[in-house]
């Protein structure tokens, strides 16, 4: 039997491979997004597969463990936050593929262009900041940057309450394309939502951290 | 339980004199008490002699035993006379001896063989006395001395013995304790020294006083500290070399052991992959590297020890754009690690792509109008009677002749402004001038479509500029501008000097392009609409002309939507004076 210290560094690095190709799914969803790029879209949902291989592989490995060498303490809380933190990566992974399909569905037509794309742009690269610091955090475990995204995750909300007004007022006045701004609606709808997950993400680092549960408590 | 050299010393010395001691002191008191007792035996001898000698010359009884009882005063001794039978005849005591317990005491039964009987032994509550017996013609005479004063005088002995030998021991002790540590001096010396080496301190060296044995042991741990340090030396100085190099190369170098911790990195890394330069020694790689691909890659080179390399797209924080870097592993032999080499090819790579686009889109570009011609040669081949027919298939060749023309043209144009950058001649250029060239030109284009070209600027600007060039982008721009135009549009040139540039700015009236594809009417081959480019024998090279002579140029080129309503604005910016 191996032992409990190889089986955690073993886990924690399947974890960072899917923190990382979920990160992958999102910057790359969001290129094609921006960029109107249906074969790049594809390529997002032919690769969420891999994402969800690997939450499958970890959620046995975190078993595993849990049966065999009954972790206590901080490897307790490793082991725990681990076996939370894939499947909010997982969901981070479909959520980049809903956007990858409604990007494909926009690209199909040709005269409808993206609107607020200046502000779509700065909820998305903020998003984009948050997973890619919650990654950091977590190599790092860095309970102050955690609670960072936690922060910087109202600033999320608030845009994107924002554009879905401005998206629902420009609809009424453009009613040819009124499909397309819902498929619109449902991307940056994806994008807050992945800015949840990420949040999750950041409350179970602090709890490895520190054993803090944070959840439903206002910061 | 001894931690130091010195405790050891002390105690084994202290427990070597402390044997000899005791062996000592109880020679002392044996062979006191021999020597004690052999006086004692001698001189109870000569008291028996003078008791036989009074009982031998004194006949009156009487008279015997007033003598005999001053005697035993005198010499503290008691004195017994018995006959044979064991019944008393003289007793210098009061206590009552029966007869037969006389004879059967041991110092009698003694005397009956030898010359004299000695018994020691208790008499009752008593302390031990000292018995001595001796047979006469008729009588027993036995006399007694209590013995407690020869153990006196032995325990005295012994006591000051052993006072005098605490002396020399404490003495000794004192003694002990100065000699050991003036001994473990030395060695305390080598400890510190030894702990200063081991704490990077490699220039420490130890004191030699003596050339005793500690000496030579101190000589020879400078010697080792010499040829370590100089190695050490030696070894930091190819290590640091080696870090020079590693450093100042600009790709990424990771360096990683075989646990695949990073221990070292240069800043090529930082900057192949933009982040920010943190502190990775000690961080596995699949924390610096965030990308699954790389990691597989590494891992699956580690584990069969080959050399590979690869391409991976990663992408950028902030941005949406991907960035391509080759990426090739060296893993070290044996698994005791691996080196990353991290190369930035992002440009190389987007020209690739570029190219091979451009030799497809060529391609095509090149085969439409081809077998189009091809079409109708081959009809008119055929035999067509038709005059009007022939006539229209002839032009219609003559069309397309004119597109591969300008193709042709578009891509010699444009092969040359990439290639020969430096061929173009710089003069000082009279801007009013190009324009109407080009003007004049186009006119004719103009007023088939009814087209308003409107010159909307009077001072006269000059600037440094390559005139050859310039001439080209205003062409195509202009070109542009009638060829997308509305029918009874128009085209306004607006020139005018700020500080030191010129900014130059074609306004149309036309058809305008969507935002989204305002970033690509740049690139080559692309058209917004194919089906109007080809009618209007387009094939899309114009604008990455344009772009490509305004960076020789220096000066900057951007589209944007005509505020005046339709159409769209082509604003193009240039130093007045280029070095
Ligand atoms: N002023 C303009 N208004 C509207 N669309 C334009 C304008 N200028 C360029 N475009 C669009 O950009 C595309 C690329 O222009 P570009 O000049 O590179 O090619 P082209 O005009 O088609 O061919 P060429 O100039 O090589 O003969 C055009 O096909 C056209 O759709
Ligand atoms: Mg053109």
């Amino acid at each position: 039997m191996k032992s409990l210290v190889k089986k955690i560094k073993r886990v924690t690095k399947s974890l960072l491979d899917m923190a990382y190709r979920a990160d992958e799914a999102v910057s790359l969803s969001l290129k094609s997004f921006f960029e109107g790029d249906t074969n790049l879209a594809k390529k997002v949902i032919a690769n969420d597969d891999k994402i969800d291989i690997l939450e499958n592989n970890i959620d046995r490995m975190c078993l595993n463990i849990f049966a065999l060498n009954q972790p206590v303490a901080i490897d307790l809380r490793s082991v725990l936050g681990i076996s939370k933190i894939d499947t909010d990566f997982e969901r981070i992974g479909d959520l980049s593929c809903i956007i990858a399909e409604r990007t494909i569905n926009i690209n199909k037509s040709k005269t409808f262009k993206i609107y607020p794309f200046d502000r779509i742009k700065e909820l998305a690269s903020l998003v984009q900041d948050n997973i890619k610091d919650t990654i950091e955090a977590y190599i790092n475990e860095d309970s102050n940057m955690a609670r960072e995204v936690i922060f910087k995750d109202h600033e999320i909300n608030r845009l994107y309450e924002d554009i879905l007004k401005a998206i629902i007022k420009r609809a009424n006045d453009d009613p040819d394309h009124f499909q397309q701004y819902v498929e619109v609606i449902d991307v940056i709808k994806s994008l807050e939502r992945i800015g949840d997950r990420a949040c999750n993400i950041c409350e179970d680092i602090i709890f490895i951290e520190t054993g803090e549960i944070i959840k439903h408590t206002k910061l | 339980m001894f931690k130091t050299f010195r405790s050891k010393v002390n105690f084994s010395y202290f427990m070597l004199f402390f044997l000899v001691f005791i062996s000592m002191i109880i020679s002392i008191q044996i062979f006191l008490k021999n020597a004690l007792m052999r006086d004692l035996k001698a001189k109870m001898v000569d008291n028996i002699m003078v008791v036989k000698e009074i009982k031998d010359n004194v006949n009156n009884s009487k008279v015997l035993q007033k003598r005999l009882s001053r005697l035993s005063k005198i010499l503290n001794i008691k004195i017994v006379l018995a006959n044979f039978k064991g019944e008393i005849i003289f007793q210098s005591y009061k206590k009552k001896i029966s007869p037969v317990d006389f004879l059967n005491q041991s110092e009698i039964v003694q005397s009956e063989k030898k010359a004299y009987g000695i018994c020691i032994r208790k008499n009752g509550n008593t302390s031990k006395e000292y018995y001595i017996a001796l047979k006469d013609k008729k009588v027993y005479i036995r006399i007694t001395k209590g013995f407690n004063t020869v153990i006196g005088v032995t325990s005295d002995a012994v006591q000051f013995v052993y006072i005098v030998s605490g002396i020399f021991l404490a003495v000794f002790l004192i003694i002990n304790y100065i000699l050991a540590n003036f001994l473990s001096f030395p060695v305390r010396d080598i400890v510190n020294f030894t702990k200063r080496f081991k704490q990077g301190d490699y220039n420490v060296r130890l004191p030699v006083y003596k050339l005793d044995e500690l000496g030579l042991v101190k000589l020879s741990l400078n010697y080792l500290a010499k040829s370590v340090s100089n190695n050490i030396e030696s070894i930091s100085m190819q290590k640091m070399r080696l870090e020079a190099i590693v450093k100042s190369v600009s790709e990424g170098i990771l360096l990683l052991d075989e646990d695949q911790k990073i221990f070292l990195n240069n800043k090529g890394f930082f900057d192949v992959l933009e982040i920010e330069e943190t502190n990775l020694k000690g961080k596995y790689f699949y924390e610096a590297i965030k990308n699954s691909d790389i990691i597989d890659f590494v891992d699956d080179s580690m584990n069969t020890g080959l050399k590979q390399k690869a391409h991976f797209n990663i992408t950028l924080k902030g941005t949406f754009s991907v960035k391509t870097i080759i990426v090739t592993s060296i893993p070290i032999e044996d698994q005791k690690g691996c080196i990353l080499l991290l190369e930035d090819v992002t440009e190389e790579f987007n020209l690739q792509l570029l190219k091979r686009e451009f030799v497809s889109n060529a391609s095509h570009e090149f085969k439409t109008p081809l077998a189009i011609m091809k079409g109708y040669i081959e009809t008119l081949l055929n035999g067509v009677e038709d005059k009007n027919k022939i006539t229209d298939f002839l032009e219609k060749i003559n069309h397309n002749i004119i597109r591969l023309d300008n193709i042709i043209n578009d891509v010699i144009t444009l092969n040359k402004i990439e290639d020969y950058k430096k061929l173009f001649l710089f003069t000082r250029t009279n801007l009013n001038e190009l324009v109407d060239n080009c003007l004049h030109i186009l006119n004719p284009a103009a007023l088939k479509m009814g087209i308003e070209l409107k010159k909307d600027f009077k001072e006269k600007i000059s600037l440094k500029t390559s005139p050859e060039l310039l001439e080209i982008v205003l062409y195509n721009l202009i070109d542009n501008a009638i060829k997308y135009n509305n029918p009874n549009g128009y085209v306004k040139i607006h020139i005018s000097q700020k500080n030191d540039y010129v900014n130059i700015i074609i306004a149309d009236s036309g058809v305008g392009i969507p935002e989204l594809q305002r970033e690509k009417v740049f690139e080559r081959f692309f058209t917004v609409n194919k089906s109007r480019s080809r009618e209007i024998a387009g094939t899309g090279l114009g604008l990455s002309i344009v772009k490509h002579a305004a960076l020789i140029l220096k000066g900057q080129i951007t589209v944007s939507n005509n505020p005046e309503g339709k159409g769209s604005v082509f604003e193009l910016n240039l130093p007045v004076n280029v070095e």
